[in-house]
């Protein structure tokens, strides 16, 4: 899945933006972030706001990898456990934990990580589209990957990992 | 001069939108009452401004529908045409083509629409000789003395009756005293005089005018030929005018060497007022000024981050024990509520708004379905919440549908039983404590219960032995469970429960309840419990696994406190005695899948009204009762059944809103 053929997909605003990146040798820029062994990243104009880990109400009947719900300045969203929801395993919780708080599609969602490293600038052609590598996550998540200093970087579709009709299947 | 139309599109089309919906209405009643002078002249009125208002904002297509529509309502009128069922459908026709269009208007859609059929019918029905509609454009040739009474038709911009002189007047124009937007009034007064002949100037000044730096009236200078008459019945027919003077000659000089700006009120009257001219007193309309919704919400939503801030200080006052903050937040606390008051009666609007649909509709369909039909309404000027009117229409008129189609037997069957040929709907609206109630009620057929029994059993739904336990109204709320429908094999309640679980399901959406009642025979009567307002509500805060809910208010008919050796068990299910009544008992932790306590010594319980019962909920501790803000839920758990929202506490905790009916579905 080739970057252009995102496109399609990612809101309007967004396009905008990608529409300034494109003229400027089609560059993205990417929210840098450790989930359990591996390296993620998800694409800076999704990512709403990082915040630390707080208190979470817990959410009954929901799906089992929806952490809760939170207050975000009086908007009230909710937070998945992103290691669940990808089914890999996860670090322990700590000073470094982060909820993402993302933006796909019309719902935003608060996504629990390890920790948030950096915000990369690359080349949209530094993201190949089908991931060959070995990775525990379900390639039905990814969009491609990002090698990178000698890094390997997993480019999550947001719109796949958020997505209802997953929700729908699990019976929710 | 000029004036960009564009920015009063949606005024108008607003306002044409209003007079159609006035048409409809008055309509119906005409084919009840044919003949009804008054609605004759409310009817014509209605037409006769939507064609001004299209002509002034040049649509002409519109226009001339509208115009040719006049001639029909014209014949009415003067008893020339009979108000026969086909000229009341043509009529409708007609009103409906004139949506269409205004809805394009409103889309900014280029599809042409033909009217042309239309046209012709409405032609061939008032003999088609009479004059016909000549677009601005065309100079008209052999227009008689209609003229005055159809100004759309007045070429532009050439005066008429050229015969005459020229003359230099002077005119005060005097606007309704509670027209809402002036300036727009303004507009169409000027575009209108610029037909009538030459405008030289204007006191205020064009720009203060547009402005609206004006009282209620205003001086025009117009060159014309045209007879006095005759721009004063061209001005008044425009909406709002109320008078139209012309000042004498040395009057007007005297004036203008003066300088003094015009002082309207020691004017005495010369002319007639707009209303007397034209029969029929037309009601006061209340001071008014249209808001976007989108305002009123923000409002809301400010306001409802202003009750949070309020409880935490309030909190805050209480842990530090602070009297004077406790006393000033005392009155901030009155001031919050009088503010939430306020605003939330400027987002109720009486639920009118959606009724003056529904006769036509139930007329049309009833007629296309062959039976016959009284249809009545009351309650008209019971408010709602805008948000919640806006979302209870369709289900309305899905009650409606059904009432006509499966509840009313035709007039045949309807003899046969005994019953009168013409049956009868009715459509109320009253106000229940907090609830507002919106009934549907028809005195059909109504609902077989044992029939509906049957058929449950056949699918699976039931086991025959629930027939002990089950009243008859737990046997109705089948009809509204997704999929369940008595379609054909059971033909007296023939698609009865088609689309009701989507009634239902958007009635519960809102906080409400849908309560059906039916005998055989006899009738069917389909309640919306509906809250009155949505954004803020009561609730009780109940604390379970250590986690805080709020159940709203509403739905709470008592607390209690229950010893654990208080529960007994009937066929499983656990229930409680509580004054003499028995009340099925659910323990809310394991109903939402949280650890349980283990139950020991006594707990308290919430009595919930599910109708048609009450249902005891087991909580751990009973908080409270507050004043909550809803606060919808993300679209990526709105699929999760059982909760209303969340909200957030005082203390910035948030807390799930439970909606104990669709929790327990």
């Amino acid at each position: 899945m080739g970057y252009s053929d995102r496109r399609g997909t990612v809101a309007g605003r967004e396009e905008m933006i990608m529409a300034d990146d494109a003229k400027t040798a089609e560059e993205i820029q990417l929210v840098v972030f450790s989930l359990g062994r591996e390296e993620f990243a998800v694409e800076v104009t999704q990512v709403r706001e990082i915040i630390r880990m707080e208190e979470i109400t817990r959410m009954p009947k929901s799906p089992y990898f929806v952490e809760g719900i939170i207050n975000l300045r009086g908007q009230i969203i909710a937070v998945i456990d992103l290691a669940k929801r990808l089914n890999i395993d996860s670090g322990e919780r700590g000073a470094e934990t982060r909820i993402i708080v993302v933006e796909a599609g019309d719902v935003k969602v608060g996504m629990i990580v390890d920790s948030v490293s950096e915000v990369l600038r690359i080349g949209a052609d530094a993201v190949e589209p089908s991931p060959t590598m070995a990775t525990d996550v379900s390639a039905a998540f990814l969009q491609g990957v990002v090698k990178h200093d000698n890094r390997l970087i997993i480019l999550l579709d947001l719109t796949k990992v958020l997505s209802l009709e997953e929700m729908a299947s699990l019976g929710f | 001069m000029d004036m960009d139309v564009s920015q009063y599109k949606e005024l108008f089309i607003n306002e044409a939108q209003e007079h159609l919906e006035a048409l409809n209405q008055s309509l119906v009643d005409l084919e009840k009452d044919p003949g009804n002078p008054d609605v004759l002249t409310e009817i014509f009125r209605s037409a006769h401004t939507l064609k001004g208002m299209s002509a002034t904002m040049g649509f002409d297509q519109l226009t001339e529908l509208a115009h040719e529509m006049e001639n029909v309502l014209d014949g009415l009128r003067s008893g020339d045409i009979e108000a026969s069922t086909e000229i009341v459908d043509l009529l409708f026709g007609c009103f409906d083509l004139l949506g269409a269009m205004v809805a394009a208007i409103a889309e900014g859609s280029a599809q042409p629409i033909d009217t042309q059929p239309v046209i012709d019918a409405l032609r061939q029905a008032y003999g088609g000789g009479s004059p016909t509609f000549v677009p601005r454009k065309a100079p008209s040739a052999g227009v008689e003395k209609e003229k005055s009474e159809r100004e759309a038709e007045s070429p532009v911009p050439v005066p008429q009756e050229l015969g005459g002189e020229e003359e230099l007047l002077r005119l005060r124009v005097t606007l309704d005293r509670d027209c809402a937007l002036k300036s727009v009034r303004v507009f169409m007064i000027f575009r209108k005089l610029s037909q009538l002949g030459r405008v030289a100037g204007s006191r205020p000044s064009m720009e203060d005018l547009e402005d609206e730096k004006f009282d209620r009236s205003f001086e025009v200078f117009l060159m014309t030929a045209t007879k006095r008459e005759e721009i004063r019945k061209e001005l008044l027919a425009i909406a709002e005018v109320s008078q139209v003077e012309f000042l004498e000659e040395e009057e007007a000089s005297g004036a203008e060497t003066e300088e003094e700006p015009s002082r309207p009120e020691e004017i005495v009257t010369i002319s007639s007022s707009k209303e007397s001219g034209a029969g029929a007193a037309v009601p006061l309309r209340t001071q008014s000024v249209r808001v976007n919704i989108s305002r009123l919400d923000n409002l809301m939503n400010l306001i409802g981050e202003l009750v949070i801030n309020r409880t935490r200080l309030q909190e805050i006052a209480s842990s530090y024990n602070i009297p004077e903050l406790k006393e000033a937040l005392a009155q901030t606390a009155r001031l919050t509520a009088d503010l939430q008051d306020e605003v939330m009666k400027t987002r109720m609007v009486p639920v009118e708004h959606i009724f003056n649909r529904f006769p036509r509709m139930v007329r049309d369909l009833a007629k296309n379905r062959g039976k016959e039909v009284d249809f009545t309404m009351e309650g008209r000027d019971i408010e709602l919440d805008r948000t919640i009117l806006d979302e209870i229409s369709d289900p309305l008129m899905h009650l409606l549908r059904n009432a006509v189609d499966h509840g009313i037997d035709s007039p045949e069957e309807r003899e046969a039983r005994g019953k009168p040929r013409r049956g009868s709907i009715k459509l109320a609206a009253r106000r229940d404590r907090n609830y507002v109630s919106i009934e549907v009620s028809d005195d059909g057929q109504g609902i077989d219960v044992q029939k509906v029994w049957e058929k449950a059993v056949a699918a699976g739904l039931l086991s025959p032995e629930d027939r002990r336990t089950l009243g008859s109204e737990e046997v109705l709320r089948l009809l509204t469970a997704p999929g369940f429908t008595t379609t054909d094999e059971v033909s007296g309640v023939s698609g009865r429960g088609v689309g009701l679980d989507v009634v239902r399901s958007k009635v519960e959406s809102l906080g409400g309840m849908l309560v059906m009642e039916t005998a055989k025979g006899e009738g069917t009567t389909f309640a919306m419990k509906l809250p009155l307002t949505l954004a803020i509500i009561q609730a009780l805060l109940v604390r379970v696994s250590g986690e805080t809910y709020a159940i709203p208010l509403g739905t709470v008919s008592e607390t209690a406190v229950i010893s654990s050796h208080e529960i007994k068990s009937v066929s499983g299910q656990e229930v409680i005695f509580l004054r003499d009544e028995t009340l099925p008992l659910v323990r809310l932790a394991r109903c939402l899948g949280l650890p349980e306590d283990d139950g020991h010594g006594t707990f308290p319980v919430v009595v919930v009204e599910i109708a048609p019962r009450s249902i005891a909920v087991a909580v751990d501790e009973l908080l409270g009762q507050q004043e909550i803000v809803i606060t919808s839920l993300d679209k990526f758990l709105k699929g999760i059944r059982g909760f209303g929202g969340a909200t957030i506490l005082g203390t910035g905790e948030v807390a799930l809103i439970l909606d104990i009916p669709t929790l327990l579905s």
